[in-house]
Order: structure tokens, then C-alpha cells, then sequence
């Protein structure tokens, strides 16, 4: 039943934009904007299934004795959502570059703290 | 005040997630409907199988792939063959952010090596 | 309680050390297989390079940051990895060199399906992203824990405590000595505090 893959994907895209528009500590500000991208992989991945098929690789053995079924699920969108999680990835590790530098520059990692913009 | 605000209208947008989640598992066609085509019979007698009529790009795909590729990981075959230009944009940004990380991350240590070397 | 420390172990670090010398060979190899046999079972080049460079996190937890420097350069790993960038665009290249389009499958009849080299380009390509993102994250996780790590350069160096080594046992018949010398150091040593109290109460009844 992906109903439930679909309602957890957008429970996970809310919980994200929660962390992001109230926390004041900006890691946990980071771990939001993570969540947000986890969500929509989620989201990707469940259009593409069909109820019953099998992993799309030719495993002969298997599919000539029955064991999985014999059609494929689609595989665009798994191969679409590779790219999306590297993707993931790379903003993560640039923003907590970010983050450690202004800790070395303003002293602190609260948002209010670093507000103005001193020169 | 404000942080009320903000949670009607995260409680909104939930709201309205779930209908058109709904909607869209009821209502709309999927994307690419896997039973019309016989896995092992496409494997044996590929000719059969024509895409005059087909009805999105992943039917296309899982019917050429074989012919075209022959790799039996269809998901390798559509990431590295059929969009393989996609591909090269993504280590392109693997590649620009881990230099842009290095390159924010330099001048993290030089204040204190110099008071390393004034103190010792 | 006290913590006998004998030469070159360090005894707080021992479990973590032996736990990950028998899981590191295991992360390698099979990081390695999902690599090679991209194009017949699941997996790839992305996932098994990810799977590679988890070994360097392994050997920074038993060994510390000074060691996992010493075995795996980041500066090698730094060029590495846009060398494995440039060899992926110049295998896209060569499609044209054969007069077809860009990124071309020109290799795609050399082997039967499920053959490990099967595939055409599409096998070596595989092999170049997995090598590209096998240098490029293990450089990222060595650059960040060389900052943030517990025992990077940013902190005052903590000295070793030093403990004193066990006394040397007295072996008969080298150090020993008579029981008169003995009892003559021990009387000299306990004759002076007396002396100095009495000395005091002659002074006390005399005043």
C-alpha cells in the first residue's frame, strides 16, 4: 500500500520546513534542510512502483523458477533519484563548511547572535 | 503570536498534502504500467516487442534496453547510457562542492599556528 | 584504581582497535564488489564508493588522526580525484572520435548479458565514478575530522601523566647490607626528634 509511503513523505517535508522556520541553532537548521531532501527522494522513488513487480535487473534464475514476479517496477525514477541524494549530499557538506567558519568568526552558533553583519 | 502562526500554517499545508496525496494515489495513471510486458519472453524473443504505441519513455527503455546495452542492471543502463549527460553534471558537483569546502576550510588553522610558533 | 600501562599499547583503546582490524578488510572487499559487478546485480558505481571510503573512518577510530594521515595522503587523494572527473568526460569524448554522437555506447557488443566486462562503456564508466567518489569523500572526511576531530592540532596537546615505574626489587647479595648499618641509619634518623624535644623541655623547666 504506498498510501502510507506517500503520507510519511509528507509528514517528513513538513517536519523539515518546522525545523527550519523555528529553530535558532543552526545545526539544527542544517538537519531540516536534510530532512526536506529525504522526503522528496521518498517521494520519487513510490510513483514509480507497480504492486507486485519485481527488482528491474534480468536475474534469470529467478525469474524462470517463479520466485519473483514477471514484470518490472519502473526504473527512471530510481535512477533520476541517484543523482537527487548525491545531490543531498554536497549542499550538506558545503553548509557545515559555512557554519564552522562563522562559529570562528562570531563566537557563537545562535541566530540571534549573528545577526548583524559587522565588517 | 508568532510561533502560533507559524503552526496553523505548517498544520495547513499538512492538511493539504494529505488530499492531494490522496488524489493523486486514486485518481492518477501510473507512470508506467509493468504488466503488459512479459520479462522472460522479452528476454528470449526481443522482436515482438515494437514501441510504435508506447506510452511514456520507461516502456521505451525496458523494451530496448537489451538490444541497445546489454546489461541486465536496467537502472546502471539509464544512469550511465541513456542519461549519461546527467551523470556528468553530478560529479561535477560532487567535484565543486568538496573543492569549495577546502577552499572555505583554509583559513581555519593560520592565526593559530602563528601563536603556536610565538608561544613554543 | 590504577592503570598499569606497559610499552607501546595503550590499553584504553584496545577493544575499538581489535573490533575494527577485523571489520576493515571487509568493508574494502565488499565496497570492491559492488564496484566490479556494476552492471549485473545491484549496485554501482556511487554506492560502492561510498561503501570504500567508510574504511578510512575505521581507521581513524582505532588508530587516531596522525596514523590514518600517515597511510592514506590527502594531498594524493585531492588529485586523485579530478583525474577520475577528466577520465569519465574523456571516455564521453571518444564517442566522437568513432563519429557518433556524444557519450556513446560504441562498445555495447563484446560479451553476452551477465558477463562481468559485458556492457560496452557503460562498465567503465561505472568504474570511473566509483573511483571518483571513493577519493573524493574519503578526502572530505579527512579534511573535516583533521579540523573537528578530538586530537587535531587546534588543542593544547595534553601530557601524558607519568608513572613512576615499579621500584627495583632488591636482589640478595648485591645491595645488601648488614643489620647494624640498618639499624644505625634507622636510630640516626629518629635519635634527631627526640633530641630536639628534649632540648625544648630543658629549655621550658629551666625558664
Amino acid at each position: 500500500m504506498t498510501i502510507f509511503n506517500y503520507i510519511a513523505c509528507i509528514l517528513l517535508i513538513v517536519l523539515g520546513l518546522y525545523a527550519v522556520c523555528t529553530q535558532k541553532n543552526l545545526l539544527k537548521t542544517i538537519i531540516g534542510l536534510s530532512i526536506i531532501d529525504y522526503g522528496v527522494n521518498l517521494l520519487i522513488v513510490s510513483t514509480g512502483f507497480n504492486d507486485g513487480g519485481s527488482v528491474p535487473i534480468y536475474q534469470m534464475s529467478d525469474l524462470l523458477n517463479g520466485v519473483s514476479a514477471q514484470f518490472f517496477v519502473d526504473p527512471v525514477p530510481q535512477a533520476l533519484t541517484l543523482t537527487s541524494i548525491v545531490i543531498g549530499a554536497c549542499v550538506n557538506a558545503m553548509s557545515l563548511a559555512i557554519v564552522v567558519m562563522i562559529k570562528k568568526k562570531y563566537g557563537s552558533i545562535n541566530v540571534d547572535d549573528v545577526r548583524r553583519l559587522r565588517g | 503570536m508568532r510561533k502560533a502562526l507559524t503552526i496553523l500554517s505548517l498544520f495547513i499545508i499538512l492538511v493539504c498534502g494529505i488530499f492531494s496525496v490522496d488524489y493523486a494515489y486514486k485518481d492518477l495513471a501510473l507512470t508506467y504500467d509493468g504488466r503488459q510486458t512479459d520479462v522472460v519472453d522479452l528476454y528470449y524473443h526481443p522482436d515482438d516487442y515494437s514501441v510504435n504505441n508506447a506510452s511514456g519513455v520507461a516502456e521505451i527503455i525496458v523494451k530496448e534496453n537489451l538490444e541497445k546495452t546489454k546489461a541486465a542492471n536496467n537502472v546502471a543502463a539509464v544512469v550511465f547510457d541513456f542519461r549519461g549527460f546527467d551523470t556528468i553534471g553530478e560529479s561535477f558537483i560532487l567535484l565543486t562542492a568538496i573543492a569549495g569546502a577546502y577552499v572555505i576550510l583554509n583559513g581555519y588553522r593560520k592565526p593559530k599556528k602563528e601563536e603556536d610558533g610565538g608561544e613554543a | 584504581m590504577k592503570m598499569h600501562f606497559k610499552e607501546g599499547i595503550h590499553e584504553k583503546n584496545i577493544i575499538v582497535r581489535c573490533g575494527a582490524d577485523r571489520i576493515l578488510p571487509f568493508a574494502l572487499t565488499f565496497g570492491l564488489y559492488i564496484i566490479i559487478y556494476g552492471t549485473v546485480s545491484p549496485g554501482g558505481g556511487f554506492q560502492g564508493g561510498v561503501t570504500v571510503a567508510s574504511a578510512i573512518l575505521f581507521l581513524y577510530l582505532a588508530y587516531g588522526y596522525d596514523k590514518t594521515t600517515l597511510t592514506v595522503n590527502p594531498e594524493v587523494l585531492r588529485i586523485n580525484e579530478a583525474i577520475g572527473a577528466s577520465i569519465y568526460v574523456i571516455l564521453g569524448l571518444s564517442g566522437i572520435l568513432t563519429g557518433m554522437n556524444f557519450c556513446r555506447n560504441w562498445l555495447f557488443d563484446n560479451g553476452a548479458v551477465g558477463d562481468v566486462i559485458s556492457a560496452g562503456t557503460v562498465t567503465f564508466m561505472g568504474y570511473t565514478v566509483g573511483y571518483k567518489v571513493l577519493t573524493g569523500v574519503g578526502f572530505l572526511l579527512i579534511l573535516m575530522l583533521g579540523l573537528l576531530g578530538p586530537d587535531s592540532s587546534d588543542r593544547k596537546p595534553v601530557k601524558p601523566q607519568k608513572i613512576d615505574p615499579a621500584p627495583a626489587p632488591v636482589v640478595p647479595g648485591k645491595d645488601a647490607k648488614l643489620l647494624s648499618e640498618i639499624k644505625a641509619e634507622k636510630s640516626a634518623d629518629t635519635n634527631a626528634e627526640p633530641a630536639a624535644d628534649n632540648a625544648q623541655s630543658l629549655e621550658g623547666k629551666e625558664a
